[in-house]
């Protein structure tokens, strides 16, 4: 009886203990103890991720698109929705007759250690953190320009990206090139969302989403996506449509992180 | 299971393949293709097999893997495995039969449905705790 009531006593302790162990680690995610656990899980973990991207490159672009395709795609839709914005600013730089000084806006680079998608959610694991001067909800942009997604989580030494058109996500955005202001829903797999975009604004296919930035003022356009559907059944004062992301999450080696000034 | 330490050496296994397999997965189809939750899957599959003490220690393990490499806020996976657990004790608890395959398998598949389903949850109130604390 005695014996039996030591194993209940020590079972109640390893399951108490496993229980407070567990949720003290869930609540001091950011703290430096933790990140430097997640940080060694990270690269013990990269044999393994490195042997899944290997076998992953293997099946290559969808049928039909070479890699060098994909990337002259991309390169070709960045130069065509910069080509927009620089026809947008001559003339505006026409009209005032003055000249603005494009004010570069502070960022940091940071390389892709992870990127992952589960149950249509995509992310991007970074390594750079809060010791760069990382925070949550800094924008996260590509070598091209283009909308990756904001800082959902940052420790010490990384940080989690949440992709653009993860669902749940939203941001303000403008309309190229009738510059109208619009606000974009990530739908998942890519897809974006245009909604409150007045009935009377004419909306085409291959039309540039830009990104729009609250309390900043100058700095390189940031493109977020190409609208797929143009014109849609107005309901009321609105209409809708849907766009595609222009990055590509899944080949990014590095990113542009934009730190809060 | 005779040696509890085999099968939690099969247990981190099983989590290295799904994790090996979840990234090739990721890696070959375009982003309209969902990638099941392998490691969660994986995890799920085998709760039942442990006893309590056992299950809340793995399945904690699992959690921090799912947390560290997932969008949802730090933590949260760690809680819902550790939830996991105590709900894979209490479905156990209902049959009398516990060495069957068919309940290993029913009180998985209701382990992996039920943390899927609590998952957005879970997300929200940890983000809402996590504002919260200082």
């Amino acid at each position: 009886m005695a014996a039996q009531g030591i194993k209940k006593s020590v079972r109640i302790a390893v399951i108490a203990s496993a229980v407070l162990f567990f949720a003290a680690l869930a609540l001091a995610g950011a703290s430096r103890p933790v990140a430097m656990l997640r940080g060694w899980m990270v690269r013990l973990s990269r044999p393994v991720t490195g042997v899944g991207e290997y076998i992953g490159g293997f099946s290559g672009a969808p049928p039909g698109e070479a890699p060098e395709e994909k990337e002259d795609r991309i390169r070709l839709s960045a130069v065509l929705a910069e080509t927009e914005v620089l026809k947008k600013e001559n003339e505006s730089l026409r009209r005032a007759l003055a000249l603005k000084e494009e004010r570069a806006a502070p960022m940091h680079a940071a390389a892709v250690l992870f990127y992952s998608r589960v149950l249509g959610r995509e992310t991007l694991l970074l390594d750079a953190g809060q010791d760069q001067g990382i925070v949550e909800g800094d924008t996260v942009i590509d070598e091209h320009g283009f909308l990756v997604g904001e800082i959902a989580e940052v420790a010490p030494w990384s940080s989690k990206v949440s992709v653009a058109s993860n669902e749940g996500t939203a941001f303000s955005a403008s309309l190229l090139p009738v510059d109208e202001h619009i606000l974009v829903k990530g739908l998942g797999g890519r897809a974006l969302a245009l909604e409150l975009i007045p009935y009377d604004t004419v909306m085409r296919e291959g039309d540039v989403v830009q990104w729009t930035r609250e309390g900043r003022r100058g700095g390189a356009p940031i493109f977020a996506g190409r609208v797929v559907r143009g014109e849609s059944a107005a309901r009321g004062a609105f209409k809708t449509g849907r766009a595609v992301l222009l990055a590509h999450p899944e080949d990014l080696k590095h990113v542009l992180i934009l730190t809060s000034p | 299971m005779k040696n509890i330490f085999f099968a939690s050496t099969l247990f981190f296994a099983t989590l290295a393949a799904a994790f090996l397999l979840e990234r090739t997965l990721a890696g070959m189809f375009s982003a309209r293709v969902p990638v099941p939750p392998l490691v969660l899957l994986s995890a799920s599959a085998w709760m039942p097999v442990f006893p309590l003490p056992w299950r809340l220690w793995l399945g904690g393990s699992a959690g921090l893997v799912m947390d560290t490499f997932d969008v949802a806020p730090f933590g949260t996976w760690i809680i819902l495995m550790l939830g996991a657990a105590f709900l894979a004790e209490f479905l156990l608890l209902l049959v009398s039969v516990r060495e069957s395959a068919a309940v290993h398998a029913g009180v998985s598949g209701a382990l992996a449905a039920a943390m899927v389903l609590a998952a957005p949850m879970a997300q929200a109130a940890f983000t809402y705790v996590r504002i919260l604390l200082p």
